[in-house]
């Protein structure tokens, strides 16, 4: 709006300028009164890459790349796979939707592509064979900018001790100027302050690279046999240190490698694959990238929620043969996972242990598997006996792999705390959903490493191997009299409870229910944030509900009984139910409230009912069935709700999922036989919900049993501002309404100075 | 108006555009070159060649005063081109205003499509003609141009702008649709339909509020003549909103000549036992 004042007066400068540029001047003037209009020519002009030299043969290739680093791949020429391989090596993803994608270089993408083994040119290279114009100068000198100084510093775990390893001694001094990385330095007498560092030779180290997956450069062999210089940092700093040699400050990030088939120090673990443990291509291929030169690197694999992230997490223990460590977010999924490495993994059972609040075994052996939850390894309160002498064990002890699942459900600091305690060489960390709603998830970088590998999720719909989801909005408009009560001020406490317990909502839901029960014999978990709600609906409609009170028992019970009884099929869960509870005959979702805008909740829920069934003909593309699993989120139309739903699916619409609006359900031929029909049950209801209590109709706080704070910390972090303006510069909804109109005052008549010259001139002769 | 000019019906999407365009470019449209010639700009003695095997030319003299007035302002537009004969003067309609006056309605005359639209409301265009360009921007945010694709998405500002100027969302989807690349026009639905529903709905979202000019009147003297009075307007299909514990009432306004007429039969009847006088107030 600002700028409309100034394009009102024609300044002199343009007035003194040829008459071509005269005329655009004059146009803009013409135009100066849609304001938007100006800001979106702004903005192309900035991303005008019309000169870019088209190449004869650009046909053939798959790609653009613009000079601001974003890349779009054509998803259908014939080198799709490649490039695709490529890019995500190299690239963030933002989108990938069915034709074309796109993707974005950023300083943090290329220290990845750096520490799998891409070297500089043959970045550059590939990306120029792979591009339908030349490549734009910008990003071949931002590449280069970028990864002139990765590789050359190695963060190293010896005998329970942490060194920073360089090639070059000059390296090291510049780092250890740095402030932070000085007073981590741990100098034993006879070593002088900034002076003399440790000097080994790595011939040993690089000997025993057994290359059979690697199909890249091979790394090791630039270092080749030099001299490494190197000094000792204090183990509680390591966190720091390696934040200080990310790209956005010193600019030498530290790769992390472990050469575990030359570690002679630590016992071996025998555990080997069993032989039907098949990898499916894509996690073949994410191991591939963490193993790429025979040693184990430290980073995240990203895989979809049901496409088998366990197997990968498995497969690795099984390659690196020494101890491992496991952290899942519950007891739960520690049950899961426990269970997991002995289905696919020939581990003894004397090997393998759990360690929760209620199940500590000990270790015995001198290598084996602990799994346990992220708040028992960083719990700070005081522990029982028993549980002190497990964590002392743990602490004391170098692990090989350090697993890690979930990783973007976990808070930093208790990452940090998580990651100062037990002392790994090689750290795995396994997520579905890389997007938070806080800044945190550049923070993995560092804490645990570059993504080693993202799939593509409509590439493993395609394939079959997860469920092809069909999702839809189901928009609810508000009653009457809940509207009326829902704009009320004194009510601002009880919005959500209002929208959520809409009496369309309502009917809608167990509109589904019955039509996914009765026709299709489906197995639907409805998942309510709101407890009100829950209970509420769950009474009402008589259907078993999991949420944070319920006991272990009950859980393990209502669980079973949802699996195996043709008699329960739907059960209602709290946001208990979000992660790693595996309930894989599930296939349809109903979501009456969530977590005002959490891309991650909804990919999450979604997750629950990835897991593909039935047989793997007919779910490939152009088989019998088109789908096979359906995800509803039920919205009240006109509150809050719509807007966080379109911020919620974003993440989801990214990798190439569409919401169906569906706008009357129940249809209007229908619905007396469901609940609320009478405009009388709908006025009781609407009473019920205002005389409870605002504590009551608020949402779940979850108690404070051990195993669920860490969700619950991450939770509340995700209901902060930032979640509320919207993230990662998308345009959403509300955020436009009022524009529109505000700028475009139709009837208003126009200065005659400010017509276009054809118009002026008319009306100057009349 | 115009006699000898064929009819041609703009689309309001199209005319929008002709603004832009004509008024950026000021020389003769780019648009209509063979694609062979694409790569560079066309040369001044081009477009005349182009312009005289592919144009129809008319007589000028067929005008009157009024409509060769109108022809100049059109030639500044670039609709029309005038051309000085040795005796005679002619104006040819340029490809710019009868390509797009033919392509909604003309599915055969179209050439081949160019825009993918995907599911995530993004827009791709495989196009470097200033012409796509000027038009996608009517209703999509464009956010790269590369040297032959045009890369935006479709957003609830983008189409609100395209509304504002009067363009339908049914225009919008047509476009997309008939225009759709060759790799995705095959399939059943050419622009994912979850993008047309929702294009729709904004659409429908801007027409929830109807303006509908009306009279309201209070201070009736009796329930009964309330009643009456609600009747009447029922009848004649003009009551908008009652209250009838504050007898207050709305009616639309067409019928406010005829609710005063009722009315003052009414009081007629009435005047003896009341006193209060009826008054319509002015209407909102």
């Amino acid at each position: 709006m600002a700028d409309r004042g100034e394009r009102g007066r024609p300044s002199k400068k343009h007035k003194s300028s040829s008459k071509a540029a005269q005329v655009v001047e004059e146009e803009e003037l013409y135009f100066g009164e849609d304001s938007d209009d100006d800001r979106r020519r702004g903005e192309t002009k900035k991303n005008d890459f019309t000169k870019l030299e088209l190449k004869p043969d650009h046909v053939n290739r798959p790609l653009w790349a613009c000079g601001d680093g974003r890349i779009f791949l054509e998803t259908f020429s014939p080198l799709y796979k490649q490039a695709y391989d490529f890019l995500i090596a190299i690239a963030e993803p933002v989108c990938r939707p069915e034709s074309m994608h796109e993707y974005n270089l950023t300083p943090h993408s290329l220290y990845a592509a750096v520490s799998v083994g891409l070297e500089t040119e043959t970045i550059i290279n590939v990306l120029n064979k792979l591009s339908k114009t030349k490549l734009p100068k910008e990003m071949i000198d931002f590449i280069h900018a970028s990864t002139a100084n990765y590789g050359k510093v190695k963060l190293v775990l010896k005998k329970n001790r942490y060194f920073v390893e360089s090639p070059f001694p000059e390296v090291l001094k510049t780092l250890l100027r740095d402030d932070v990385i000085s007073r981590a330095r741990i100098c034993f007498e006879g070593h002088h302050e900034g002076g003399s560092f440790t000097i080994s030779k790595t011939a040993g180290e690089i000997e025993g690279g057994h290359d059979e997956l690697l199909n890249g450069v091979d790394l090791a062999a630039a270092a080749e046999e030099k001299e490494t210089h190197s000094f000792e940092i204090d183990p509680a700093q390591v966190e720091n240190v390696k934040q200080r040699c990310l790209p956005n400050a010193l600019n030498y990030p530290m790769l992390e490698e472990y050469d575990f088939r030359n570690d002679t120090v630590n016992p071996d673990l025998n555990i080997e694959l069993k032989p039907q443990a098949q990898p499916r291509p894509y996690q073949e291929k994410s191991l591939s990238k963490m193993f790429g030169n025979g040693r184990a690197r430290s980073g995240i694999i990203v895989l979809p929620c049901g496409a088998g992230k366990s197997l990968v997490g498995v497969s690795a223990a099984c390659r690196i043969k020494k101890s491992c460590l496991c952290l899942a977010t519950n007891a739960v999924s520690v049950d899961q996972w426990a269970f997991q490495f002995q289905l696919w993994s020939n581990i003894k059972d004397e090997h393998i242990c759990r360690f929760t609040s209620d199940n500590k075994e000990r270790f015995r052996g001198n290598a084996g598997v602990v799994v346990t939850t992220y708040n028992m390894v960083a719990f700070g309160g005081k522990r029982s006996e028993d549980s002190e002498k497990i964590i002392e064990e743990i602490r004391n002890r170098e692990w090989g792999l350090l697993l890690m699942d979930e990783v973007h459900v976990v808070p930093a600091h208790m990452f940090r705390k998580v990651i100062s305690i037990t002392k790994s060489h090689c750290k795995l960390g396994l997520t579905a959903t890389l997007v938070r709603e806080d800044e945190r998830i550049t923070d993995l970088n560092f804490l645990i490493g570059p993504k080693l590998y993202e799939a593509n999720w409509l590439d493993l719909v395609k394939g079959g191997f997860i469920a092809n989801v069909q999702c839809a909005e189901v928009w609810c408009p508000m009653t009457k009299e809940f509207f009326a009560e829902y704009l009320k001020r004194e009510n601002s406490k009880k919005k959500q409870a209002l929208y959520v317990m809409n009496p369309n909502k309502f009917r809608a839901c167990e509109f589904l229910i019955r039509f996914h029960e009765q026709q299709r014999g489906d197995k639907i978990i409805v998942f309510a944030d709101n407890l009100f709600a829950l209970t509420a609906y769950a009474m009402k409609l008589r259907k078993p509900m999991i949420y944070g009170a319920t006991s272990h028992a009950e859980r393990t019970r209502i669980l079973k009984a949802f699996k195996c009884s043709p008699d329960v099929n739907t059960i209602f869960l709290s946001k208990v139910g979000d992660n790693s509870i595996d309930i894989p005959e599930a296939n349809v979702i109903i979501q009456i409230s969530s977590h005002a805008g959490s891309r991650r909740q909804e990919a999450q829920r979604l997750g629950r009912i990835l897991r593909a069934k039935g047989r793997l003909q007919d779910r490939m593309a152009g088989g019998k069935e088109e789908y096979n699993a359906f995800f509803y989120s039920l919205v009240s139309t006109d509150t809050q709700e719509m807007y966080y739903s379109t911020k919620r699916q974003q993440f989801l619409i990214d990798q190439g999922y569409s919401f169906k609006v569906i706008t009357s359900l129940p249809p209007p031929d229908s619905g007396s036989e469901l609940s609320f029909h009478t405009l009388q049950e709908q006025l009781d209801l609407l009473s019920k919900v205002l005389s409870a209590g605002d504590d009551v109709v608020g949402l779940e706080q979850l108690e404070e049993d051990a195993d669920d704070i860490a969700l619950q910390k991450a939770r509340r972090s995700v209901g902060s501002m930032s979640a509320l303006s919207g993230a990662s510069g998308m345009v959403y909804m509300e955020y436009n309404t009022g524009q529109g109109k505000k700028g475009h005052g139709k009837s208003k008549p126009k200065d005659p100075a400010k017509r276009h010259h054809l118009f002026r001139k008319r009306y100057s002769q009349a | 108006m115009l006699a000898a000019f064929p009819t041609v019906k703009l689309d309001k999407l199209y005319e929008s555009s002709f603004t832009c365009v004509a008024v950026l470019s000021a020389t003769l449209p780019r648009e209509p070159m063979s694609s062979s010639i694409t790569g560079r700009l066309p040369s001044l003695e081009e477009l005349e060649s182009y312009a005289l095997e592919q144009w129809e030319a008319y007589n000028l003299s067929t005008l009157t005063d009024v409509q060769r007035n109108a022809i100049k302002d059109l030639a500044s537009l670039g609709l029309v081109k005038l051309q000085q004969g040795r005796k005679e003067s002619w104006f040819i309609p340029t490809k710019l205003a009868t390509t797009p006056s033919v392509s909604l309605s003309d599915k055969s005359a179209r050439k081949q499509g160019y825009v993918v639209v995907e599911t995530n409301f993004k827009i791709y265009a495989y196009s470097t003609s200033k012409l796509h360009y000027e038009i996608l921007r009517l209703f999509s945010r464009i956010e790269y141009r590369l040297p032959n694709l045009i890369a935006g998405s479709i957003t609830k500002e983008s189409v609100d702008n395209a509304f504002e100027k009067g363009i339908t969302s049914e225009q919008i989807i047509s476009y997309l649709q008939q225009n759709a690349h060759p790799r995705v026009a095959e399939k059943t639905t050419a622009v994912p339909e979850n993008v047309t529903d929702m294009i729709r709905f904004w659409e429908a979202d801007r027409n929830r509020v109807g303006i509908t000019p009306c009279h309201p009147y209070e201070d009736f003297p009796s329930k009964d003549v309330f009643e009456a009075a609600c009747d009447f307007a029922r009848e004649l299909d003009g009551l908008l909103w009652e209250d009838s514990k504050k007898t207050r009432l709305v009616v639309n306004e067409e019928l406010h000549q005829d609710m005063q007429d009722f009315l003052r039969r009414q009081e007629v009847t009435t005047s003896k036992t009341s006193t209060s006088k009826l008054t319509p107030r002015p209407k909102f």
